[in-house]
C-alpha cells in the first residue's frame, strides 16, 4: 500500500439548525442545533479500507453524505488527493469532479434504485451525467463489463430488467456496478450489507474485497456491525455523538480497545459461539440527543469509568503508538 | 402422547409435531410454506428459530398462534400446549389461550404502537381486553409491568413518539406480559435496534425469564443473538427444519450442510484479522427456493456442497434421523448424510 | 433502439393485463372511446349539416318533430336535426373540454414539480398563487372573465376564451397533488444517489421524478378532463359559448331558451344532457381505475408482481 492519501478530512463539522416553532421564536429561545458531526479528522490511504463504526445518531452517515456533497459542510476541510474540495484556487477540485472519482453505495438495495429505470439506465447513468463514453455501443459495452465484474452474468440478461425483478443481493450488485462504472478511487459504502441475508452478505463482502484487491480502490466502510469490520477493514474508527473516540489498525483496536465505549461495544456484539459467554459491559440508558451535549467528555454520563475530570475536560485524540489513537483521559493517563 | 425430543425433561410446555402450512396465492398457486416442522419448548427454556428471510420462521409462529392470514391454512400436524392440541380447538377456545398462556411480540411491533394513545393506556387496554381484572387493579398491574421492563413509572403517560426505539420495545414486552403468559414468542425483537440497546433488551428478557419462569421462542436471523440467548436452536430452511438441538451442539458440531455454511458465512470478530490475505467468507450459491415451485427431494439440495443423488429424490426426515444423545438431549438434522445412528456417511 | 421497443411492448402488455381485469375501467374506456369516435367521424354518421333545416312536404320547417317522425332524434324549434347537432356538438364539447383539461394538467404539473422540487421561496410563491385561486369560487370567476373578454371585443373566438379560462383556472388541485408527490419522491434514496453521482436538477427531474409521477399525472388528467367538460357545458349553458358552433351545453341553452320544455320536446334537451353524462362518467370511471392501479402507495405491489413468494422481512437497521 502506497502512502498516498486519497482522502483527508480535517476538523469536519456538520450542524443542522432545528426548525424553530413560532412560539419559541417569539420567546427568543436559543436556536437548537443538532451537532451531527462535531470535529472529525481522519484520512484514508490509497487501497485502504477504513471502517467507521458507531450506533445510530453518531454521525457516521452524515459524514458520508457530507463528503459526497449531499450536505453542505458547516466547518472544516475535505481534501481529495491533496486538493481541497469545493474550494477556490488552483489546488482544489469541484464537487462535480469529486463525484467522478468518489462513489457512494447506500444501505437499502430496495430504495437506492429507481423502480422505473432499467438496469442499463441505472448503471449507465454516471456515464451520462459525466458525459463519458458517448458512443452508444461503447457505453453499452462498458455497462456490460461492470455488471459482469459485479457478478451479474451474463450481463445481457440484466440490461432490460427492472429492479423489482431482482433479489436484494442482485440489486446491491447493480448498485456496486453503477458505482464502479466510472472507475472511482474512493468508495463510500454506507451499511452496504445490513439489509441483506447473512449468506448474501458474504457474497457482497467478498465482491467488495475482490474489487479492492484488483483495483486498489479505497473504501470508507460505514457500519454498525463490528463482525464485518474484523473481516474487511484495515483500520477502524469508532464514533460517538459526532466525534471519533478511537481509531487505529483493526486488529489493534479489536484486541486492545482503549476507550470505554469501544470496550463496551465490543463486549456486547453477539458472537455465534454459545461457549463464549463473556462479561458484557451493558451501558445503561440511550445515546443522548446530539442537541444537548453533556459538558466535558461527551461520553461521561454513561461511562462506567468516569472520573471527576471527565465532566469538565473534553479529551481530544491522543496517539498511543502504532497509529492507535484514543480520546479518553484515562487512556492518556496510562 | 408423542415421544418427546427431550427425554428426562418432565412436562413439555409446547410440542410442535409435523406442522405443515400452505398459502393459497393468486392464480391458484399454492406455496408450501411449512412442512414437517417439529420442536419442543420446555418451561423456562429459550428456543431460537433461526434462518434467513423466507425460511418460514415467522409463519411457524403465526401457525402455532393460529394467526395466519385468510389465505393461509394449516394442513397437518399437531401443536400441543400443556398436553392440549391447539389445532383442534375452536377459534373461541383458542382466543382464551392467546395472551393468557402464550403472547407474541410481532416483528416491527414497536413501530405499530397506537400513536394517539398513551403508553400506559395501551398496556392497560391489553389487560382489560382479557377481562382479568377491573380498572383499578389493572392500573396497578400496569405500574408493575412498567417496573418489570425497566420503564420509569413517571413515563406512563407519555406517547409513543416520546419514547426511543428501545423503550418502545420494552413497552411491547410489557404488553405481552400483561396476562402473565407461560410462553412468549418474540419475532425479531432486536433487529432494528442498535447493538447496545439490543444487549439491554436481551438482558431484560433474560431477567424476566428468570423472575417469571417464562419460556421464550425467539425468532431471528442473527446467529449471534441466538447463541447468546438460546438453550435450543431450530435452524430452518425453505419451510423445513434443517437442524435442531442444543445451541452448543448445533454451533460447534453442525450436522446439516446449510448450518455449516451459514456459520462459516457469518463474519465474527474472531476471524482472520488480516483482510488483505484473509480468505473469503463462505457463501452459499443460488437463492432460497420459491415456495410455490419447490425442488424435488431435499429443499436445500440445489445449493448443497455435499449433495448426493438421493438428495434430489427423497426428502430427508427430521425425526427418524438423529445423532448424538448427550446430556439427555438429542441433536437432529434432516440430512441424508446421517444414517439412523447419526453417523456421518462421508 | 430495438430494446426500448421491446421494453415498451412489455410494459404495455403488463398494463393491459392489470387493466382489463377491472370491469368498470373497461366501461369507462368504452364510453370515452365511443364519444371520441363519434365526434371524429361525425360527417360520416349523418347526411345533414347541423344548420340545415329539414323541410316537410309543404316546404315548411319540420319543427319539434319527435323521433317517431324524424329519426333518430327528431328536430329542434327550427327544424334542424338533433342527432346531427349532437354529434357535431360532440366535437366542440370534447375539443374544448380536452384542450382545457390538458392545459390545466400541464400548468398544474409544471407548478407542482417546480414547487415540490425546488422548495423554498419558489414553492411559497407558487403555492400562494395556488391558494388564491383555490379560494375564489370558480364558476363566478370564469363567468366574469369570459364576459369581460367578450365585452372587450378583442376578436378572439369565444371558444378559445372558454378553453383558456377553464385551463388557466383549473390547474390548482393538480398542482397540489403533484407537489406533494414530488416532495415524497425527492426524499427517496435513489434521488439522493443521483445527486451523489453529480446529476443536475434537470436530469433528476426528467429521469427520476417524472417517471414516478407520470402515472399520477395521467390518472389525474383524465379526471380533470371530466370536470373540464362539465364546466364547459355549464358555461355554454349560461350562454357563454359560441352560438355558431354549439356544444352540448349550448344545445341545452337553446333547448331551454326556445321552450323545448314547455313544448314537451324531450328529444331536444335529454340527448345533450345524457351525452354530457356519458363522457363525464366515462372519464371518471377511467380516471378512478387508472388512479387505483397507479396509486403510488400501491405502486410497489403493482411492480413487484408475483415475484417474491417470500415475505421480505424488513431487516432495517438504523
Amino acid at each position: 500500500m502506497s502512502t498516498e492519501l486519497i482522502l483527508e478530512v480535517k476538523d469536519l463539522y456538520k450542524h443542522f439548525p432545528m426548525r424553530q416553532s413560532m412560539l419559541n421564536m417569539l420567546r427568543r429561545r436559543k436556536l437548537e442545533i443538532v451537532r451531527a458531526v462535531d470535529g472529525v479528522s481522519f484520512s484514508i490511504e490509497k487501497g485502504e479500507v477504513l471502517a467507521l463504526v458507531g450506533e445510530s445518531g453518531c454521525g457516521k452517515t452524515t459524514i458520508a453524505r457530507t463528503l459526497i456533497g449531499l450536505e453542505k459542510v458547516t466547518g472544516g476541510e475535505i481534501l481529495f488527493k491533496g486538493k481541497s474540495v469545493g474550494g477556490d484556487g488552483v489546488q482544489s477540485i469541484s464537487l462535480k469532479q469529486l463525484r467522478q472519482r468518489a462513489q457512494v453505495v447506500f444501505q437499502d438495495p430496495y430504495e437506492s434504485l429507481n423502480p422505473r429505470a432499467t438496469i442499463y439506465d441505472i448503471v449507465s447513468e454516471p456515464l451520462v451525467v459525466h458525459d463519458l463514453f458517448k458512443d452508444d455501443h461503447e457505453r453499452s459495452e462498458r455497462v456490460k463489463q461492470v455488471l459482469e465484474e459485479a457478478g451479474l452474468r451474463p450481463a445481457e440478461d440484466y440490461l432490460l430488467r427492472y429492479p423489482h425483478e431482482l433479489s436484494g443481493g442482485q440489486r446491491q450488485r447493480v448498485v456496486i456496478a453503477a458505482a464502479m462504472v466510472l472507475e472511482p478511487e474512493l468508495l463510500l459504502a454506507d451499511e452496504p450489507v445490513s439489509m441483506l441475508d447473512v449468506s448474501i452478505r458474504a457474497e457482497i463482502l467478498n465482491l467488495l474485497n475482490a474489487l479492492r484487491r484488483s483495483r486498489g480502490i479505497s473504501i470508507l466502510f460505514i457500519t454498525h456491525d463490528l463482525g464485518t469490520v474484523g473481516y474487511f477493514a484495515d483500520r477502524l474508527a469508532v464514533m460517538y455523538l459526532g466525534r471519533i473516540v478511537e481509531i487505529g489498525p483493526t486488529a489493534e483496536v479489536l484486541n486492545n480497545p482503549q476507550h470505554p465505549y469501544t470496550k463496551a461495544l465490543l463486549s456486547v456484539v453477539p458472537m455465534p459461539n454459545p461457549k463464549l459467554r463473556r462479561k458484557m459491559i451493558i451501558l445503561s440508558g440511550e445515546t443522548p440527543n446530539p442537541i444537548n451535549l453533556p459538558g466535558g467528555c461527551r461520553f461521561h454520563p454513561r461511562c462506567p469509568l468516569a472520573m471527576d475530570a471527565c465532566k469538565v475536560n473534553d479529551p481530544s485524540l491522543d496517539e498511543l503508538g502504532n497509529g492507535h489513537q484514543v480520546a479518553c483521559l484515562l487512556a492518556k493517563a496510562e | 402422547m408423542n415421544e418427546t425430543l427431550r427425554p428426562n425433561s418432565g412436562q413439555v410446555l409446547l410440542s410442535v409435531r409435523h406442522l405443515a402450512t400452505e398459502f393459497h396465492l393468486a392464480d391458484k398457486q399454492v406455496a408450501r410454506a411449512l412442512e414437517d416442522v417439529s420442536f419442543d419448548v420446555l418451561p423456562g427454556q429459550t428456543v431460537g428459530l433461526v434462518g434467513e428471510s423466507g425460511c418460514g420462521k415467522t409463519t411457524t409462529l403465526m401457525s402455532v398462534m393460529r394467526l395466519l392470514p385468510s389465505n393461509g391454512r394449516i394442513t397437518s400436524g399437531n401443536v400441543f400446549f400443556k398436553g392440549n392440541d391447539l389445532l383442534a380447538l375452536s377459534e373461541r377456545e383458542m382466543r382464551d389461550h392467546r395472551w393468557k398462556d402464550m403472547a407474541i411480540i410481532f416483528q416491527g411491533a414497536m413501530n405499530a404502537l397506537n400513536p394517539v394513545m398513551r403508553i400506559g393506556d395501551q398496556i392497560r387496554e391489553a389487560i382489560l381486553l382479557h377481562n382479568l381484572m377491573d380498572r383499578d387493579p389493572a392500573e396497578h398491574r400496569v405500574g408493575e409491568l412498567l417496573e418489570l421492563v425497566g420503564i420509569p413509572r413517571s413515563r406512563r403517560d407519555q406517547y409513543p413518539h416520546q419514547y426511543s426505539g428501545g423503550m418502545r420495545q420494552r413497552a411491547m414486552i410489557a404488553m405481552a406480559l400483561a396476562c402473565s403468559p407461560d410462553l412468549l414468542f418474540a419475532d425479531e425483537p432486536t433487529t432494528a435496534l442498535d447493538v447496545m440497546i439490543q444487549a439491554q433488551i436481551l438482558e431484560l428478557l433474560k431477567e424476566i425469564q428468570q423472575k417469571l419462569g417464562l419460556a421464550i421462542v425467539l425468532v431471528t436471523h442473527d446467529l449471534g443473538v441466538v447463541a447468546e440467548m438460546c438453550d435450543d436452536v431450530v435452524v430452518m430452511y425453505g419451510g423445513k427444519v434443517a437442524e435442531y438441538g442444543p445451541a452448543e451442539l448445533v454451533y460447534n458440531q453442525p450436522q446439516h450442510p446449510y448450518t455449516q455454511r451459514l456459520l462459516e458465512a457469518f463474519p465474527d470478530l474472531n476471524r482472520s484479522n488480516d483482510p488483505s490475505t484473509g480468505k473469503d467468507l463462505a457463501t452459499i450459491p443460488g437463492t432460497p427456493p420459491r415456495l410455490n415451485a419447490l425442488p424435488p427431494g431435499c429443499r436445500f439440495s440445489p445449493r448443497c456442497h455435499k449433495s448426493m443423488e438421493v438428495c434430489t429424490q427423497v426428502t430427508p426426515d427430521l425425526l427418524t434421523q438423529n445423532t448424538f444423545v448427550s446430556s439427555g438431549a438429542r441433536h437432529l438434522a434432516a440430512c441424508h448424510l446421517l444414517d439412523n445412528e447419526g453417523i456421518q456417511k462421508s | 433502439m430495438n430494446e426500448h421497443w421491446t421494453l415498451f411492448k412489455r410494459n404495455l402488455r403488463d398494463f393491459w393485463k392489470a387493466f382489463h381485469r377491472n370491469k368498470l375501467g373497461l366501461l369507462g374506456g368504452f364510453l370515452v372511446l365511443t364519444a371520441i369516435i363519434v365526434a371524429v367521424c361525425a360527417p360520416l354518421l349523418t347526411p345533414y349539416q347541423p344548420t340545415e333545416i329539414i323541410r316537410d312536404e309543404n316546404g315548411r320547417g319540420l319543427t319539434f318533430a319527435p323521433p317517431s317522425v324524424h329519426k333518430p332524434l327528431g328536430t329542434d324549434d327550427a327544424g334542424r336535426d338533433i342527432w346531427t347537432q349532437l354529434i357535431y356538438g360532440a366535437r366542440i364539447s370534447l375539443s374544448v373540454g380536452f384542450l382545457a383539461g390538458f392545459i390545466a394538467m400541464f400548468v398544474g404539473s409544471l407548478f407542482g414539480i417546480l414547487a415540490g422540487y425546488f422548495g423554498g421561496h419558489l414553492d411559497n410563491l407558487l403555492m400562494r398563487i395556488t391558494d388564491i385561486l383555490l379560494v375564489i369560487p370558480d364558476l363566478p370567476l370564469m363567468l366574469v372573465l369570459v364576459a369581460t373578454v367578450r365585452q372587450l371585443d378583442l376578436g378572439i373566438s369565444p371558444l378559445v376564451v372558454l378553453t383558456a379560462v377553464i385551463g388557466l383556472l383549473y390547474w390548482t388541485s393538480t398542482a397540489r397533488l403533484i407537489r406533494s408527490q414530488v416532495l415524497t419522491i425527492k426524499e427517496r434514496q435513489f434521488v439522493d444517489r443521483a445527486r451523489a453521482i453529480g446529476a443536475g436538477h434537470f436530469h433528476i427531474i426528467r429521469k427520476h421524478i417524472l417517471p414516478q409521477i407520470m402515472p399520477l399525472i395521467v390518472a389525474n388528467t383524465v379526471l380533470v378532463l371530466s370536470i373540464a367538460i362539465l364546466i364547459e357545458s355549464g358555461l355554454a349553458f349560461l350562454g357563454l359559448g359560441d352560438p355558431t358552433r354549439p356544444s352540448w351545453g349550448a344545445m341545452l341553452n337553446f333547448a331551454f331558451d326556445r321552450s323545448a320544455v314547455t313544448n314537451g320536446a324531450w328529444w331536444f334537451y335529454l340527448p345533450p344532457g345524457l351525452a354530457i353524462v356519458w363522457v363525464s362518467l366515462g372519464c371518471v370511471l377511467l380516471g378512478n381505475v387508472l388512479e387505483e392501479m397507479l396509486n403510488p402507495r400501491l405502486m410497489a405491489h403493482h411492480l413487484e408482481g408475483g415475484q417474491s413468494m417470500i415475505a421480505v422481512s424488513g431487516k432495517g437497521s438504523e
